[in-house]
């Protein structure tokens, strides 16, 4: 082994066990550098109480409106409870009407949304990462073509896509559900932000130094500092699958086949067009959607707490 | 390990001049990491705006009662020459320029300002609170929707009662207000999107830096002013230019408040209601793409100076 | 009364179409191969689009009950999303289906290239639709749909507020305006303008005779101010004027049905389908609104409905398919078929207002128990007007155009910033701006 090789695994050392010091003491709930120290902390505190009612406050309606009846959603207070708690009614209107489909619908949002975001989270911050660490030509071309796509209306691409897809057999396929949201271009962008910040460049140096291919690199080092921006984008298009109506209504043709957001939409729809309002179901099921993404953002902390140190090698 | 014999023997003297050299290996190896983007952003992105872009270079005409067949014909430019000419479309983009340059910095500032907060508090605060703080981020865009007609509703809601305990009569449905009710709804449900992505980028800056600063006895805002907002700017502009996109393409909000504000939110009140309308329900399919087209561009070149502006501050 | 946009008016017509059918609206079909005839053996698969989720559960029926049609229902996500994808499947020139549930008026669905000449293949069930409905499925003497007939409007009056003027519900435009002379005072109004919604304005226009737009050879008469449009401009804008209406939303649903629940609304025109939701959502008020006929407009008694969806055969589909869809449409219009699109959750089967038999059983299996202070009127008052209710009135070429620019203009009209008839007046004159940049012919009188 030459000095740089060793030198290069020192710092690839160093940094690691950095990361996982850093790691074990945030789980003993101990301070970081970044968090405010002193008297500031409590005006932390408070000013983001006040913006966490802000945020949530109007979600109260939400809790409120699911545990009542039809007759009560538009005749009581909207702030407070009605007398009869009707929960668990709504919950098993919910589960059974049309044939309990809604579950059938959470079901097929959940693992749509699981892989579809885990190929969008492997393909744009693989491609983040070689359009932020490595110069080729094309390169520019690229970001050129993907700072403008931003630009295009969604509307736009409907009719050609429907057109382009009925050619390929994707039409009414789960393919169609899962394949092109995996190329969101404003992820490839984010990941290329976030692997300029924390990948090093000398880390890759030392790490060629050492004899290491460009895959391992990336494999090996690289995609490790990586986890903060892939959780993000794993989160934003989670998110974003789990709220998509649009794509499923035009390209999905079996109701079976649809997502939740889709069918709330068309309860609401049906409901304001028809005798029956189905606002109370409606809600229901939306307050239901919203649990599985939570508790998804929360599966996710530990990738938030895990920043790792990159300066030392600045 | 398949990659040692990519890796040169001595890189510390790669080969120049050499038939293919060391790093036009590493930029191909590289640019591969793009590839699979790449693929399907050709496929599912530039495939069909070609198909959509050639739309607007013909136009359909009828004749007699407009029962038969239309014609189409190539009429070159003369879609974007009228959309030069259109004065509603002006209008409109003008009415949408004037919101986003108030409402785009606010909820930038606000967004900052969060993500500065929670990455001033305890990581496990820190936690808790963004969670929260996501929740109108994750909440779907029906229920939203059907959230704030509640709150905002001058005889059922609550928000006008409270406002008049200050003696403020606020009519959020009222001509003037509109504006200030549409961009309340939209400030709400972005903040979390923002502060998600503002707060992944806090994440990479070295403690060693805060420290340094707080032993020099730097108080917390001085901290957070000239050390973590320059970290942030990449994605401070990213989020900037993303906002300024959604907003000029504003839709949901202002084709909702139609409802309620008949007399201020006309067909064509945004360039995003104009082309839908023109798409959809005039049936001018060619002229929408025109429109599109036309807007994209603008929005392409306000996107430009923005974030030149940006980085020049930086 | 309506709901938001152009739903009141779907709601006489489409809606309608909607209730009426439930189920059945839509069909289908095939063809994703364009396939199509050539099954000679074994049934003709037809593929029907529509958005009620009834349609489901009355093909099963069908397809049991025989075997030369076999129907497959794709159930569309709403109205909207139905519209969208019929007119990505047409650009596309694949997968479309052999009957789609109305989501456009009739002229619109033949000048976009739509409709299907069905003139030939519905003839053997033309029969079980009423006179009106047909009507309504008819263009230059083709038929390029299938018969439909709104839900006739009706009248319904706060009994509180009839009494406390002593005056008997108002049985003509001229009676409810004088009912609003009086009650304005208190802070009572006489009716209900939604800003999003100039259908009011529509059916009483069609009430007064008017027509908007007519054919005259190789061009379209349009006149948005003939005499009926006048004398209907007049009352609605007597109503603004003297500040009789209230301006409640469907949006704000919350804040209507608050309002509607009041008191202080005298007066409404409605349809059978929106009542099963006053009785969930007025409960103050619910036993206390008098059923009587559509206001009279100078001394006849007239049921107006404007039909803005109608369902129709896509372009392109062959004759043994549409022999098909009215094997179909016959079933869905019959006794059987209409039982099997009895919804489970509400256990309701909906009026099926555009036939031609005795519809009674219908109207009384949808009135509710104790809304009507008067319940044994509104089985004549509902019939008749399901009965009576006018057709044929022409929405132009370029329908989807203009309604948003009426829509722009009724709202400012009903604020007071423009008359009524100035509101028309603008309407029109954007028509004839659309259709010149069309190519269509047109003359303005």
């Amino acid at each position: 082994m030459s000095a740089a090789t060793q030198q290069s695994t020192g710092i690839k050392k160093s940094l690691f066990d950095r990361g996982d010091k850093r790691r074990a003491s945030q789980e003993v709930g101990e301070s970081t550098a970044n968090q405010a120290k002193g008297a500031s902390k409590w005006g932390v505190l408070a000013v983001l109480i006040i913006l966490t009612v802000y945020a949530v406050g109007p979600l109260w309606w939400l809790i409120v409106s699911v545990t009542k009846n039809k007759q009560q959603l538009y005749t009581t207070n909207g702030l407070w409870f009605a007398e009869s708690f009707n929960l668990f009614k709504n919950l098993h209107d919910l589960f059974t009407y049309q044939d309990g489909i809604y579950g059938q619908w959470l079901w097929n949002t959940i693992w749509i949304s699981l892989v579809c975001s885990a190929g969008v989270t492997i393909i744009t911050v693989t491609a983040g990462y070689g359009l932020a660490k490595y110069k080729f030509h094309t390169r520019g071309l690229i970001m050129g073509m993907i700072i403008i796509s931003f630009l295009i209306p969604g509307t736009l691409l409907t009719v050609p896509s429907f057109i382009l897809f009925n050619k390929v057999g994707l039409y009414d396929t789960w393919w169609v559900m899962l394949l092109p949201g995996m190329f969101t271009p404003m992820n490839v962008y984010l990941a290329k932000v976030y692997a300029e910040g924390s990948v090093p460049t000398e880390l890759m140096e030392a790490a060629r130094v050492d004899g290491a291919g460009e895959y391992r690199i990336f494999l090996q080092i690289s995609s490790r500092l990586l986890v903060t921006p892939a959780a993000t984008i794993f989160l934003l298009s989670f998110v974003g699958n789990w709220n998509s109506f649009m794509w499923p209504m035009i390209f999905l043709k079996d109701y079976h086949k649809w997502t939740v957001m889709l069918g709330l939409q068309s309860w609401i729809a049906r409901g304001t067009d028809s005798q029956y309002d189905l606002t109370i179901l409606v809600l229901t099921g939306a307050f239901i959607s919203m649990i599985p993404v939570v508790l998804l953002m929360i599966a996710l902390q530990r990738y938030w707490k895990s920043g790792v140190t990159v300066g030392s090698l600045k | 390990m398949s990659n040692a014999k990519s890796a040169p023997a001595t890189p510390q003297s790669p080969k120049r001049g050499g038939h293919i050299s060391w790093r036009t290996l590493e930029a191909l190896k590289g640019a591969s990491f793009t590839w699979p983007f790449l693929a399907g952003f050709i496929f599912f992105v530039i495939i069909p705006v070609a198909m959509a872009l050639q739309v607007s270079l013909y136009s359909k005409q009828k004749s007699g009662l407009g029962l038969g067949e239309a014609t189409t014909k190539f009429v070159g430019m003369q879609n974007f020459v009228e959309a030069v000419k259109d004065v509603t479309f002006w209008t409109g983009l003008g009415r949408v320029a004037l919101y986003a340059i108030i409402v785009v910095p606010l909820t930038q500032l606000l967004s900052m300002a969060i993500a500065l907060l929670i990455d001033a508090s305890s990581k496990r605060m820190a936690s808790r609170f963004r969670i929260f703080l996501l929740l109108p981020y994750m909440t779907p865009g029906i229920v939203a929707t059907t959230i704030w007609i509640y709150l905002y509703s001058p005889s059922v809601g609550p928000l006008t009662p409270f406002f008049k305990m200050f003696g403020l009569n606020v009519n959020f449905f009222s001509s003037g207000m509109v504006w200030g009710s549409i961009g309340q709804m939209a400030i709400w449900g972005g903040l979390g999107f923002n502060m998600l992505i503002m707060y992944g980028s806090l994440q990479a800056i070295p403690g060693e830096i805060i420290e340094a600063a707080r032993l020099d006895g730097a108080s917390e805002l001085r901290i957070a002013v000239s050390i973590k907002v320059p970290y942030m700017l990449t994605s401070v502009a990213l989020t900037t230019m993303l906002n300024i996109i959604a907003t000029v393409q504003l839709f949901d909000q202002p084709f909702l408040f139609r409802s309620v504000s008949p007399q201020t939110i006309t067909k064509d009140f945004t360039p995003a209601m104009m082309i839908y309308n023109q798409a959809f329900q005039v049936g001018n399919l060619n002229y929408a793409t025109a429109l599109s087209i036309v807007l994209a561009v603008i929005m392409g070149i306000a996107s430009a100076i923005i974030y030149k502006l940006q980085n020049r501050e930086n | 009364m309506k709901r938001s946009h152009n739903m009141a008016m779907r709601v006489g017509a489409g809606i309608a179409a909607v209730a009426t059918l439930m189920g059945m609206a839509a069909c289908g079909s095939t063809n994703n191969a364009g396939d199509t005839a050539a099954t000679s053996n074994g049934p003709t698969e037809i593929e029907v689009w529509t958005w009620s989720t009834t349609g489901q559960q009355q093909a099963e029926a069908f397809n049991k009950s025989q075997n030369e049609v076999k129907v497959k229902v794709v159930l569309q996500a709403s109205n909207t999303a139905q519209q969208q994808n019929f007119r990505n499947a047409f650009e596309a020139k694949k997968s479309l289906p052999d009957l789609v549930q109305g989501f456009a008026p009739l002229t619109t669905n033949v000048a976009n290239g739509w409709a299907e000449d069905i003139t030939d293949s519905i003839q053997p069930i033309l029969g079980i639709f009423s006179d009106g409905a047909k009507k309504n499925a008819e263009l230059n003497g083709k038929y390029y749909g299938i018969p439909v007939a709104p839900a006739g409007q009706y009248s319904i009056s706060n009994t509180d507020v009839l009494s406390k003027y002593g005056v008997d519900a108002p049985k003509t435009w001229d009676e409810l305006l004088a009912l609003g002379k009086k009650s304005n005072a208190d802070g009572v109004k006489i009716f209900n303008l939604a800003g999003e919604d100039p259908s009011v304005l529509m059916q009483l226009a069609q009430e007064a005779g008017a027509n908007w737009f007519s054919i005259d050879g190789d061009s379209w008469k349009v006149n948005f101010l003939d005499e009926g449009s006048t004398k209907a401009a007049d009352i609605i804008q007597q109503m603004i004027d003297g500040k009789m209406v209230s301006n409640e939303t469907w949006t704000d649903t919350g804040s209507l049905y608050k309002f509607f629940d009041s008191g202080n609304l005298a007066f409404m025109t409605t349809q059978y389908w929106s009542v099963p939701n006053f009785k969930t959502n007025m409960p103050n008020t619910s036993g206390k609104w008098k059923i009587s006929a559509y206001p009279e407009i100078d001394g006849t008694a007239k049921v107006p409905g404007i039909v803005t969806q109608v369902d129709f055969v896509p372009k392109g589909t062959d004759k043994a398919h549409q022999e098909a869809v009215m094997k179909w449409e016959k079933y869905i219009n019959s006794d059987e078929g209409i039982e099997a699109g009895r919804d489970k959750a509400s256990n309701t089967v909906p009026l099926p207002t555009g036939l031609s038999g005795d519809l009674t059983k219908y109207v009384k299996a949808n009135i509710p128990d104790g809304f009507y202070s008067n319940p044994d009127d509104a089985v004549d008052i509902i019939n008749t007007a399901t009965k009576d209710v006018m057709g044929g009135f022409n929405l132009g070429p370029d329908y989807d155009a203009w309604f948003p620019e009426l829509q722009d203009q009724w709202g400012k009209a009903v604020n007071g910033q423009i008359t009524v008839k100035e509101a028309l007046k603008n309407t029109q004159d954007f028509v004839a701006k659309d259709l010149k940049s069309k190519g269509i012919n047109y003359t303005v009188d």
